[in-house]
């Protein structure tokens, strides 16, 4: 017999705005994994030298790296406050479903207002 | 709810999943159009029994209709609910409704899953109450206070909408036990009677079986009994942190 289906397309089922949370959380956490190590390099390049600093300066200023500075401001961001969410949640708060959609819109809102902040200094 | 009072709206739009074992075919969306008495709600499992006189092939489980056996798990528009108790009202978006097997779960027919998974993990937890103390005479005696702690843990009727919905369920079925499985499991915890809390605790203590809930709360928002097994869990992770502190 011939291995059972299995329904499970994700683009079929409903997720609600925990969950979205959730992922958000995961995949802001992946681009901190990614590009931590990078921008930390580049400013120990920066502080070890002018020349470094104008290295450093030349390349900030293109706008691939500024896009990706935004997106890594824009994930440091979004980690935090998701992460104190869920550290609240850890210590039993925030644990009825209202409680817990209306704190990750919150954080989706903070995430928001702080991201166009850190952007606007950023360009 | 306004949709189908207006009486603009008589027919429905129905795309159920089906599969038969036995034809060989790929399982595939299948499109029906269904009157609907106007001007009253119907439960999706009313639109059911009306989609099967038209389709008598179209299989689904169902018992009481009314909530209590847990039968008709199904995914309904992206949700999972019991069909009986889910009003069209409530799942309609436009007049179009999609029905789908619970997900994550082996397909047996249309929209009956295999349970296997599911019960597997429910059996794991030892779903019954251990006392190794000398028995009274007649039965072991619990507070007020005491029995109020099983409030919101003993209603779950297992019908693994919450299991179904969980992610962390979908990729380890195997291993993370699950919404249904773990709020069964903080229901013996909490029981006063029950002797047997450390042991239950030992077996839950590894990296899958509690902890891979991640609280995405996709279990609540899904529960049609309005249980909360993301907050049964989270007691049951804070009894073991403060176990090995």
């Amino acid at each position: 017999m011939s291995k059972p289906p299995v329904n499970l397309n994700l683009f079929t089922i409903q997720f609600p705005i925990t969950a979205l949370s959730s992922i958000s959380h995961r995949i802001s956490g992946v681009i901190l994994f990614f590009l931590t190590f990078p921008f930390i390099s580049l400013v120990l390049v920066a502080i070890q030298s002018q020349e470094g600093f104008d290295y450093a300066s030349v390349l900030m200023a293109h706008f691939i790296m500024k896009s990706a500075l935004t997106l890594y401001v824009a994930a440091i961001v979004y980690h935090f406050f998701s992460g104190l969410r869920h550290l609240a949640m850890d210590f039993g708060y925030w644990e009825t479903l209202k409680a817990s959609r209306y704190s990750a819109m919150i954080v989706y809102l903070l995430f928001l207002v702080m991201t166009l902040i850190f952007s606007f200094l950023i360009w | 709810m306004d949709a189908i009072a207006s009486k603009s709206i008589s027919s429905i739009n129905l795309s159920i999943y089906r599969y038969d074992p036995d034809s060989g075919k790929k399982p595939y969306m299948q499109d029906l159009s269904i009157d609907i008495p106007e001007g009253q709600d119907i439960m999706v499992l009313d639109l059911l029994n009306m989609a099967k006189e038209q389709d008598p092939s179209i299989s689904f489980r169902r018992s009481c209709g009314e909530g209590v056996c847990g039968s008709d798990g199904m995914n309904i528009n992206g949700k999972n609910g019991l069909g009986c108790i889910t009003p069209l009202s409530e799942a309609l978006k436009g007049n179009k409704i999609v029905l789908r097997p619970l997900p994550g779960l082996p397909v047996i027919k249309d929209l009956i899953v295999d349970m296997k998974q599911f019960v597997d993990q429910y059996k794991k937890i030892k779903p019954y109450l251990i006392n190794d103390e000398e028995k009274p005479e007649r039965e072991i005696k619990q507070t007020v206070e005491e029995r109020e702690k099983l409030d919101g843990l003993y209603e779950c009727i297992m019908c693994g909408c919450c299991s179904t919905a969980c992610p962390s369920f979908w990729w380890n079925p195997d291993k993370f036990l699950g919404p249904a499985a773990l709020l069964q499991a903080h229901r013996f915890i909490s029981d006063s009677r029950d002797t047997a809390t450390e042991e239950r605790l030992d077996q839950l203590e590894d990296a899958f079986s509690v902890f891979k809930c991640h609280g995405i709360m996709n279990c609540v928002s899904v529960c049609p009994k309005g249980l909360n097994p993301t907050k049964a869990i989270n007691e049951i992770k804070k009894k073991l942190v403060k176990r090995a502190l």
